[in-house]
């Protein structure tokens, strides 16, 4: 688990600082809420395009490098859409890619730029981090080749929440192409729902949900002293970020000021959402009738659910090769297709954690989300162009799209996901749709410079800290400790 | 300290009065011809060499008239001469070399070879660079010899190999660049991406080999090197100029040397050019053909040695066979010290006919002696040999140490080490080496030596590319530098193009499962994997019960660990791969694909008379085969579909 302290961060954020430019810092214009816009652009390009009769560009074996924090089960199937790209881009475009694990992505990557040392041309990253690349100066957008290429670019063809942040505050600019979303998602054991819902249908709020639980796990121990309802993994770095987040976005929490980034978490309703975002997720662990045992780490959880100790396992949408192929490992004689139709269903942590079911919060899934950006060390035009021309496909090839989400990433394109083909495909329409209801409900962590002191040591923290404890006694100062160091550090950096 | 030509010339003077210190007298420089050519027996493959007015060797290579290399540099600069220009030409031999080897293990059985030899002598006063070529069907090889001309044992400094590789414009090459395993040191283990690059793209990147390009229409070579143990040299990758043209520089992510102390009479490792159609190239044996006539290796003190110690080293307790292998499945589940986990395996092996079990890392935990030699009898009791895991760097790093080690592990009756980490991972001692430098070579061979005189058989894991060891140390029956399940993101654009690369060069320890670890690549892929990679020691990598009682247990019983025949099917670069290979009687197919696929397979290569095939095609989903059986002669064909990311394998036996 990730256990990082605002001292390391600290160290961190100096490093960067002794970079060209401060990501603290919006470059002219931009950033801080101001909506600027840039009039002393920092990157450059060389060359000229080619185009053939028709208008289309000519490339010729313009190798473009693309470094991804995609590194689970899903960097197999990036490798499969890189692999097709470059058979039908042969002679034209090649794309080569390395992997940096997210701990730590931004300084690698921001390392890499600075120095134009093994330097990726795309960044295909979570788009939390984009903001301070900026801001740095380290990335560029994509709006001159678009238009060189004639591609019809718009944020509007993107999923709302997503795309509202996708120009990093600055105006008119094309910083970000957004890819998909991920959260934490729910699968579930069916032949068990069924003994305890009659029509096997799912609960539909929180209170439903704990019924349920309370009602499954009744019964099962009758037969079954190790069920518990809930395989909820909670030592590793995506239960802090994506089950806690959640919980504060179905709670109503505002994680930090966008004006200032500076965070405000005891101001009085924020701190009530807070201690409400807590306690949601205590009822799971230490409540009358736990229905979850903290502390479980992931090889428990997974063993819980493929041994049909657990009704519900929390887990990551990327993981579902693995569950579907660890359940049948337990239950020998079921094709993998058998396993997919009648015994893993899935679903999603919309209203599990909201404590006021009439709030529009309720319905809320925070996550994260990939996008793409240009590192300005691409200056050649044809690179820049095959740069373009990759995330172009990425983003509204329906066949990538289908690939993508069978990868556990639900796309974030208007162009794909309004496809038939799309919504048809099996994975989508059993799997990928009941994750996320509404894409539009998916929420980020936006646009801040001081995303690791904010999250990392700051919103992930205190639930690092609390949720150990069975009680909220400890909420409320513990919580404005942990504010002052972020803002100390804030007013630092 | 480094004495270049101008200062000879400047002693010039001095020189001739010191006739018995210079050139042997017989060696007066031959001024008839600067240019020499030779061709394979069957005429396909040309080498032609030439010295230029700046006594600059040159080389270029051709087959079938397609260049294969054009012009292209030759030499080694040192301390003590520029054995790379300035040269005089001594001499030429041209021999022709025949013979027939017996494999243990490998892709053939007994392997033809059949070569012309042209060396060529060249000086620079004192010291000579004779430049070795051979002509095969297949390729062409060549290597340097450095000697003075007082036969002396001096060290010398190697400053740089300037051996270059010319590729035809524009060439379509299959490379893996060095990128470092870890994110936090210089370490390389042969384990990254095969990725497609035109040949003028190739600048600013550190080239592993094996090295794939296309020289023309179904004309391809692939480049690498032989012999590199025991050649007192280093491990050497590939960088290009701007033109795209390679040159031999020293592997990175070795020791800090950039220079290299070699003793005289110097033979440097074989550079290779498996050259010709696909079909050539999968079928080659020549990284371990170039060898020559050569026996396995025996010590200093062989004839010293009672018969029965020195029965040792006719190897043939070497035994090829599956191993069973716990780590990939349970890893961070159940440890490698969970001794009813490695009983289970036992039980496994012995069930399905497999040589051995593996215990891998972190198996010695909290080890009771006692524990390990029930375990290693009720293993052996049950015909299944044991093969332990231990660190190249931490467990072996003196001479010492390593005897001491591996004497403790033949007393327990372990027959075998899966040494792993040369690569300088994890690890703990102060050694100053790792991978392929010279020191790590050095311990490469005194592993091999030390566990053939224990009579035990090694798999390298954290390794270099195999370089033809099997040669000399039959016992090395299994290496990694490969790609393999450890990841379980392996794609397919990979294990297609795997068997055209990596597999043409040596044992490659995949570790095939038999469900996939991700729908991404099918069972029926699994299953092709085991043939179309071959390994002397195959790592079985998944649950018990997925070999036991299933459709697919007959084939894993009867699956062969060593060939007597290999045959490429067809396939390409893009797309799939289908492999054919004999053991005996039986004739075993794998074929993988990226995209669904049918094909047609046609048994012309099957001899006279009626087979039965069984076949294991991609079924329903990724997790299941499809098992059919029917009877086939060599007039037969059958339609396979493969499905995407699939494969399919058939084994066809007599009747």
């Amino acid at each position: 688990m990730k256990k990082r302290t605002i001292l390391i961060c600290g160290l961190l954020a100096l490093t960067l600082a002794s970079c060209d430019t401060n990501p603290y810092d919006d470059p002219i214009g931009g950033g801080g809420g101001n909506n600027g816009s840039i009039t002393d652009p920092w990157w450059t390009t060389e060359g000229e395009l080619a185009f053939d009769g028709d208008g289309n560009v000519v490339l010729d074996e313009v190798d473009i490098h693309i470094t991804t924090v995609v590194n689970g089960d899903d960097y197999a199937k990036f490798q499969d859409i890189v692999s097709d790209f470059n058979r039908e881009y042969r002679g034209q475009i090649n794309v080569t890619t390395d992997t940096v694990n997210q701990v730590g992505f931004e300084q690698a990557v921001a390392n890499r730029i600075n120095q134009n040392s093994n330097a990726p041309d795309l960044i295909m990253s979570h788009q939390k981090g984009h903001k301070s690349f900026a801001n740095s100066k380290l990335i560029q957008p994509f709006n001159e080749i678009f238009d060189e290429l004639n591609i019809d670019f718009s944020y509007d063809n993107f999923a709302s929440n997503i795309s509202s942040y996708a120009n990093l505050d600055y105006e008119d600019y094309y910083f970000d192409v957004p890819i998909d979303a991920q959260s934490m998602v729910i699968y579930y054991n069916k032949d068990i729902l069924k003994k305890y819902s009659e029509d096997g249908s799912l609960p539909t709020n929180r209170e439903e949900f704990f019924a349920l639980c309370r009602e499954a796990q009744e019964g099962e121990r009758k037969t079954n002293k190790s069920f518990n309802a809930v395989a909820l993994n909670t030592e590793e770095e995506f239960f802090f970020w994506y089950i806690w987040g959640t919980a504060l976005a179905q709670n109503g929490a505002t994680f930090y000021n966008p004006e200032t980034y500076k965070v405000e978490w005891t101001e009085p309703n924020n701190l009530q959402a807070f201690k409400n975002a807590l306690n949601s997720i205590r009822e799971f662990f230490y409540s009358d009738e736990p229905i979850s045992i903290y502390g479980q780490n992931l090889d428990s959880t997974n063993n819980a659910f493929f041994n049909d100790n657990a009704l519900f396992l929390f887990s990551l949408p990327w993981s579902a090769d693995t569950i579907f192929l660890g359940y049948g490992q337990n239950h020998s004689g079921l094709s993998e297709s058998q396993i997919k139709e009648e015994k893993i269903g899935a679903f999603n942590t919309s209203r599990m954690f909201a404590l006021d079911q009439s709030s529009p919060n309720a319905t809320k899934i925070y996550g994260d989300s990939h996008a793409f950006a240009l590192s300005k060390t691409v200056t050649d035009i044809n690179k820049k162009a095959a740069c373009a021309i990759f995330v172009n496909y990425f983003t509204n090839n329906v066949d990538v799209g289908i690939d993508w989400a069978e990868a556990g990433h639900i796309s974030v394109s208007n162009a794909i996901s309004s496809n038939k083909e799309y919504q048809d495909s099996f994975f989508v329409d059993n799997y990928i749709n009941n994750f996320y209801p509404n894409i539009n409900d998916f929420v980020t962590a936006g646009n801040t410079p001081y995303f690791d002191v904010t999250f990392d040591d700051g919103v992930y923290a205190i639930a690092n800290t609390l949720l150990r404890e069975e009680t909220d006694r400890k909420d409320a100062s513990t919580i404005a400790s942990i504010q002052t160091d972020v803002n100390d550090l804030i007013d630092m950096l | 300290m480094k004495i270049k030509n101008c200062l000879l010339l400047s002693l010039g003077l001095l020189s001739i009065g010191l006739v018995s210190c210079g050139p042997k007298e017989s060696d007066n420089p031959v001024k008839e011809t600067n240019k020499w050519s030779i061709s394979s027996p069957d005429n396909k493959v040309n080498i032609e060499v030439n010295l230029n007015n700046d006594g600059e060797i040159h080389y270029s290579v051709k087959k079938n008239n397609t260049a294969i290399v054009e012009d292209s540099k030759l030499g080694i600069d040192s301390d003590v001469a520029n054995l790379h220009s300035g040269l005089t030409f001594v001499e030429k031999k041209e021999s022709t070399l025949n013979f027939e080897y017996e494999a243990i293990s490998g892709k053939e059985s007994l392997v033809k070879s059949s070569s012309n030899e042209l060396r060529l002598t060249f000086r620079e006063y004192y010291y000579y660079i004779d430049v070795v070529f051979r002509a095969y069907s297949d390729g062409y090889a060549f290597r340097y010899e450095i000697y003075k001309n007082d036969d002396s044992n001096e060290e010398i400094i190697i400053l740089d190999e300037l051996t270059e590789f010319n590729l035809p414009d524009k060439s379509a090459t299959y490379a893996m660049p060095y990128v470092s395993s870890t994110s936090n040191g210089d370490t390389f283990s042969y384990e990254d991406y095969y990725n497609y690059r035109r040949s003028d793209r190739l600048q600013d990147l550190k080239i592993s080999m094996p090295f794939l390009y296309e020289a023309g229409n179904d004309m391809y070579s692939l480049i690498t090197e032989s012999e590199l143990i025991g050649s007192n040299y280093i491990g050497s990758f590939l960088e290009s100029d701007e033109n795209g043209t390679l040159k031999t520089i020293p592997a990175p992510a070795g020791g800090s040397d950039t220079t290299y102390n070699v003793p005289l009479p110097f033979k440097s490792p074989w550079r290779i050019g498996i050259s010709g159609s696909l079909k050539e190239i999968v079928e080659s044996n020549l990284v371990e053909e170039v060898y020559g006539d050569v026996e396995y290796w025996k010590p200093d003190n062989y004839d010293e040695l009672t018969k029965e110690e020195q029965e040792i080293y006719n190897y043939d307790w070497v035994t090829p066979g599956v191993s069973a292998w716990s780590w990939l499945v349970y890893n961070g589940v159940r440890g490698q010290n969970d001794w009813d986990l490695q009983y289970e395996y036992v039980d496994l092996a012995s069930e399905m006919g497999w040589k051995r079990t593996i215990l891998d890392g972190g198996w010695d935990t909290a080890l009771n002696p006692s524990t390990l030699t029930e375990f290693v009898n009720y293993a052996n009791s049950k015909g299944v040999k044991v093969m332990v895991w231990c660190h190249a760097l931490n467990k072996f790093d003196t001479y010492e140490k390593r005897v001491s080690q591996l004497d403790q592990y033949a007393r327990f009756g372990i027959e075998g080490i899966k040494v792993d980490f040369f690569d300088g991972q994890e690890k703990t001692t102060n050694a100053t080496f790792q991978m392929e430098d010279q020191e790590t070579l050095e311990l490469y061979e005194s592993l091999y030596q030390l566990c053939a005189e224990r009579k035990m058989v090694v798999n390298c894991h954290g390794s270099n590319k195999p370089t033809g060891e099997r040669r000399i140390y039959p016992n090395v029956i299994n290496r990694e530098a490969i790609r393999g399940n450890e990841f379980k993101t392996i794609n397919t654009s990979q294990t297609t193009l795997l068997p055209f690369i990596r597999g043409v060069v040596g044992p490659s320890d995949f570790t095939p499962v038999s469900k996939p670890l991700r729908s991404g690549i099918t069972m029926g892929q699994q299953i092709a994997l085991c043939i179309l990679l071959e390994s002397g020691s195959p790592s079985m990598a998944d649950y018990s019960e997925n070999y036991l009682n299933q459709p697919t247990t007959e084939f894993y019983k009867n699956l062969p660990a060593s060939w007597d025949e290999t045959l490429f099917i067809g396939g390409d670069l893009e797309s799939h791969c289908v492999i054919a290979r004999r053991k005996g009687s039986e004739w075993w197919l794998g074929g993988n694909t990226i995209d669904e696929m049918d094909i047609n397979i046609n048994f012309d290569f099957l001899g006279e008379g009626k087979f039965k095939a069984y076949i294991y095609e991609d079924g329903e989903d990724a997790s299941s085969v499809n098992v059919k059986e029917t009877e086939i002669t060599k007039e037969s064909n059958i339609d396979i579909k493969m499905k995407e990311n699939g494969g399919f394998a058939i084994r066809i036996v007599r009747e």
